[in-house]
């Protein structure tokens, strides 16, 4: 910092990071350059200066697109959407920026491979057990959860599962992704990523929900008296498992769509007959939209929301603030979001999600 | 940065071939690229084809494509690449100039300044139209588009210290251009003050 003693005007104007603060200012900066005056108040009026200098360039914005230039050019993507193109018609400005783009996907593909592992790797600290099993040719993977609170699950595909108390599931982890079929015996909230081609199946003694990609809540009681089905966003389909086989479903499925739910009782579906108001659905929704909220405040509300313990490493962190809307988005967006808005990362430890300081450290 | 985010989401919905936000995607780029774009050619039909074909590219190699959180970049990066490459075939063709169409023309304007006095808005003016068109769009990039230094410096394809180097000047002049009044000030104070000695 102490270059800053002897900076004048048009050090400030080639001074990179000075710019970018006085162009997008963040709440780092803002108090990086607030320390730097106190402990330089000389240069102040030169930066001031500066400052006055950049904001004489007020370039005059552009014409927007003429609307019906934006219609034509919307109309031509979707007649040649389908279109496949030959590789020689690729442009070359996609290759170069795909190697820009690598590291990112390196990166990417880090992230997610820790998800995987990262849960089997703690099988007797944490309260999810996790068996695996070859049943005949398949690798079935039994996920149990023993705590006495929900514990949030990763599928493979991304979509999450927030698992009762006792609570387990079954499924396929090499054939997964293809055929995304899930047993679950006691209660389950599901967040489905929507996937066009592969339908999400949940499968309980009774009940198959199929679904393409919603959030919804399953619950299959050990005692069998009763299964029911609440959606919360989407639409699902609910059939009765017919005795004699089990793979195909020939009775007529009941279609539920947000805020309904059914329930299976003495063999029968029964549909309540007014629709249940959001209240009845077990993950409320909340006030998804914060404004200079603290982050401590943020994830009370959506660990409340989902009924899974969210704790930071650092309560430095949680004075921290963020301004978001969280709505419509599925539970890892939001917590990819956070963790953008107020510079940190998650990790997810045991079911439990933690959220600690980002390690590139400034 | 807000849109940073959105922008994410609707990525990723896109990258799984969702057309609905391939066509929010279309529509909220459409201006800032008819922007950028309208500074280097005043041909609508040529702007026209080359967004549409940015587009139509992004769409079929989606598959492909990483995750990116800055749309906005890589889409200013290609219209750029893309309306040099059709402008330099469309010279070729109809001029024996041989100056590269981005070296040729970029325009920028500048808004009259309320806080500063009317010869100082006019020197202004006269400052921008002085610059070359590099210098105009690494302003334009910069202090419009908010880009970093690395981001200009890759999506104009100059090292980054030419782009220093260029922005410093550009900054220089402009600062002697914003002195200049408070020199004449001092000058006209002098004066008065020679003036009034007995």
């Amino acid at each position: 910092m102490e270059k800053y003693s002897t900076y004048g005007t048009e050090d400030f104007l080639t001074d990179e990071h000075f710019l970018d603060w006085i162009l997008a200012p963040s709440e780092t900066s803002n108090e990086y350059w607030k320390a730097v005056f106190i402990l330089y108040p000389a240069c102040e009026s030169k930066a001031d200066e500066a400052k006055k200098i950049i904001s004489a360039l007020r370039i005059r914005p552009g014409k927007t697109m003429p609307a019906d230039m934006r219609r034509q050019i919307v109309a031509h993507l979707h007649a040649n959407a389908d279109e496949t193109v030959a590789a020689s018609k690729r442009n070359h400005f996609i290759r170069s920026w795909k190697r820009y783009l690598a590291t990112a996907c390196v990166l990417a593909c880090c992230a997610t491979a820790f998800f995987f592992y990262r849960t089997p790797s703690h099988p007797t600290t944490g309260k999810l057990i996790i068996e695996r099993a070859e049943v005949a040719t398949a690798k079935e993977t039994k996920i149990t959860n023993t705590a006495d609170k929900p514990l949030l699950v990763l599928l493979p595909d991304t979509s999450t599962v927030i698992l009762e108390a006792n609570a387990y599931i079954v499924y396929n982890e090499q054939t997964f992704t293809e055929n995304r079929e899930i047993y679950l015996r006691g209660e389950a909230f599901f967040e489905v990523v929507s996937e066009k081609d592969h339908p999400f199946r949940v499968k309980t003694d009774y009940l198959t929900t199929t679904v393409l990609g919603t959030s919804f809540r399953v619950k299959a009681a050990e005692t069998l008296a009763k299964s029911k089905v609440t959606v919360q966003s989407g639409m699902v389909e609910v059939r009765k498992k017919t005795e004699t086989d089990s793979t195909t479903e020939t009775e007529m499925p009941v279609y539920l769509t947000a805020n309904q739910e059914i329930i299976y009782s003495k063999s029968e579906l029964q549909q309540p007959s007014s629709p249940l108001t959001p209240n009845d659905v077990p993950s409320p929704t909340f006030d998804e939209h914060f404004k200079s909220t603290p982050l401590k405040t943020v994830l009370k509300a959506l660990s409340d929301q989902y009924h899974v313990d969210i704790s930071v490493a650092d309560s430095v962190l949680e004075t921290r603030t963020i301004t978001a809307s969280l709505r419509e988005m599925h539970l890892f967006e939001k917590l990819d979001l956070i963790s953008r808005a107020a510079e940190i990362t998650y990790r997810i430890v045991d079911g439990r999600i933690v959220f600690t300081q980002l390690s590139r450290d400034n | 940065m807000g849109t940073q985010w959105t922008d994410l989401f609707l990525w990723k919905r896109f990258q799984r071939g969702d057309k609905d936000a391939f066509t929010k995607l279309v529509n909220q780029y459409s201006d800032i690229l008819y922007g950028y774009g309208k500074r280097f050619s005043a041909d609508d039909e040529l702007i026209k084809d080359c967004i549409q074909d940015i587009f139509l590219t992004l769409w079929h190699r989606r598959e492909h494509l990483s995750e990116t959180t800055c749309i906005k970049f890589y889409l200013m990066k290609a219209l750029r690449q893309r309306i040099v490459r059709e402008s330099g075939k469309w010279q070729r063709m109809s001029s024996l100039d041989d100056i590269p169409m981005n070296e040729a023309r970029f325009v920028i304007e500048l808004e009259d300044h309320p806080g500063l006095m009317e010869p100082v808005n006019t020197a202004l003016k006269a400052y921008i139209n002085k610059l070359s068109p590099r210098q105009r769009e690494i302003i334009y990039l910069r202090f419009y588009e908010n880009l970093k230094q690395e981001e200009v410096a890759e999506l104009m394809g100059l090292n980054p210290q030419s782009v220093y180097n260029l922005q410093y000047s550009a900054l220089l002049a402009l600062k002697k251009l914003m002195n200049y009044p408070s020199i004449r000030d001092c000058i006209l104070a002098l004066c008065l003050l020679i003036s009034a000695t007995p």
